[in-house]
């Protein structure tokens, strides 16, 4: 289990998340929304390790992440929001090279890094640069990497971006069955529809706030709303998104 | 584990040590084949100092003009060698320590800081080392034996910076030097050669006396 209690961040005095506490259970999908700056993936690099929080801790199995690092990261696997790959080697390279970084033993990750670049339909382009390869190529390329190893925690931001339908398809299945094998999945994401899908559990954030943090079905019908985007709507966004598309078309038009 | 992983940093980092975009605009990831005309640009640089070298390698006690080119060669090749360590560094620069995309790509990785500096360090060594040896591969084989020439006394850049001698010595062995070459044979002309690029070193004070001229002190 994934725990977060009083996690707080500032950069030189602004807050990008405040006092955020929630629980990401194993079994369950958990999903992770705000509207943009609302701290999420400021949230999902705190939990990964890639910045420090300035107050709260963050536990994983009952242990603060920071007590010994390099065992943390070994059972965590990262999708980040942003495709940040070494875009010279190619997609076999670059799988074979966190491989060897993640310590695993050769062969066995060689066929592993071979099933997954079939079943993501990567396999014809294994040899090609990444850099010749499409959005959702990379995207493919950095969810690999992040299940090569078997992690116990599996944390997605904006995992979607770029992915065609039927991989984005198969990336929901995927989670589900993930989390059906006692992984912790933490999906953050700005698609409510997929999240309404895909999680269990969710915690919206809004100004780096924890609005929201219950089971889908507990929130409809605590908030007597059909749908998350309408909880969403009630919840995170603040201004009249109907007047706003209004005013932005007799901008352009006059 | 740790060895593993600076292996492995290690080699990707070496691999991309000059920024691609730097080198060349079209280049579409293929950094060996980049690496290599880079390499093969310093080498034949090194080939042609070679050549100029091997064309300077001749018999004899070299004179005061052949003694001042090979001087002036030598230096040439240690500004050739400071100009290529100082155009590494600049084609290097971005890639001397770990960038935003190291950070994304290496940060949920289980990595020790300490590894991946100690890989940075390394191949940035190991890329300098490349680079000079390329340029001095042939040259380096070559132009000691056109220094050799120089004489025993050795290539006065390379040589330790000895006090200069009494100026008042130094006209006495002249005295007593040149009172012996009154003749034109060849063995003297070499001593009469000697005896003039003691003279020059005086007065450029590059160094002393390491042996006095023949005959001086018969």
């Amino acid at each position: 289990m994934l725990e977060l209690h009083n996690l707080c961040k500032r950069f030189s005095g602004i807050v990008a998340v405040d006092n955020v506490s929630f629980q990401a259970k194993a079994g369950e999908v958990t999903g992770y929304l705000g509207p943009n700056g609302s701290g999420k993936s400021t949230t999902m690099k705190m939990i990964t390790g890639l910045i420090e929080a300035t107050s709260g801790e963050i536990l994983f199995q009952g242990e603060r992440i920071e007590r010994d690092p390099i065992a943390y990261k070994q059972r965590m696997g990262y999708v980040p929001e942003e495709p940040q790959l070494y875009a010279h080697l190619s997609g076999l390279e670059y799988l074979t090279m966190v491989g060897q970084l993640r310590g695993l033993p050769d062969k066995p990750t060689a066929q592993r890094i071979d099933g997954l670049l079939r079943l993501l339909s990567l396999h014809e382009d294994r040899h090609v640069p990444i850099s010749s390869y499409s959005k959702g190529m990379r995207q493919k390329v950095l969810l690999s990497a992040a299940l090569l190893h078997n992690p116990d925690l599996i944390l997605l931001d904006e995992p979607f971006s770029g992915l065609d339908v039927a991989s984005v398809l198969v990336m929901r299945s995927l989670m589900r069955e993930l989390a059906a094998r006692g992984k912790v999945v933490l999906l953050s994401s700005h698609e409510l529809e997929m999240v309404e899908r895909v999680c269990t559990h969710v915690v919206i954030l809004h100004r780096g706030k924890a609005v929201a943090d219950d089971s889908i079905e507990r929130l409809r019908s605590l908030m007597a709303l059909p749908t998350l985007e309408d909880i969403f709507s009630q919840l995170a966004v603040e201004q009249d998104t109907a007047a706003v598309s209004r005013e932005i078309a007799d901008l352009i038009l006059t | 584990m740790e060895k593993r992983q600076f292996r492995v940093l290690y080699r990707e980092f070496l691999f991309r040590m000059v920024d691609l975009e730097l080198l060349s605009a079209h280049a579409q990831g293929d950094i060996s084949k980049l690496l290599g005309q880079f390499g093969a640009l310093l080498v034949f640089v090194s080939v042609l100092l070679g050549i100029a070298g091997a064309l300077s390698i001749g018999d004899g006690v070299p004179g005061i003009g052949e003694l001042i080119g090979l001087w002036t060669t030598q230096h040439f090749l240690v500004a050739t060698t400071m100009l290529v360590v100082g155009l590494f560094a600049v084609l290097s620069w971005d890639s001397t320590f770990p960038n935003r995309r190291d950070v994304l790509v290496l940060a949920p990785l289980p990595l020790r800081t300490r590894t991946l500096f100690l890989a940075k360090i390394a191949a940035v060594a190991t890329a300098l080392a490349l680079t000079v040896a390329a340029l001095h591969i042939v040259a380096g084989l070559v132009w000691p034996f056109a220094f050799a020439r120089a004489g025993s006394e050795g290539a006065p850049a390379l040589t330790f910076d000895a006090p200069m001698p009494p100026v008042t010595a130094a006209l006495a062995r002249r005295r007593v030097g040149g009172g012996h070459l009154r003749t034109r044979s060849p063995a003297r002309r070499d001593v009469r050669n000697r005896q003039a690029r003691l003279d020059l070193r005086n007065r450029f004070h590059l160094e002393s006396f390491h042996r006095p001229p023949a005959g001086a002190n018969g």
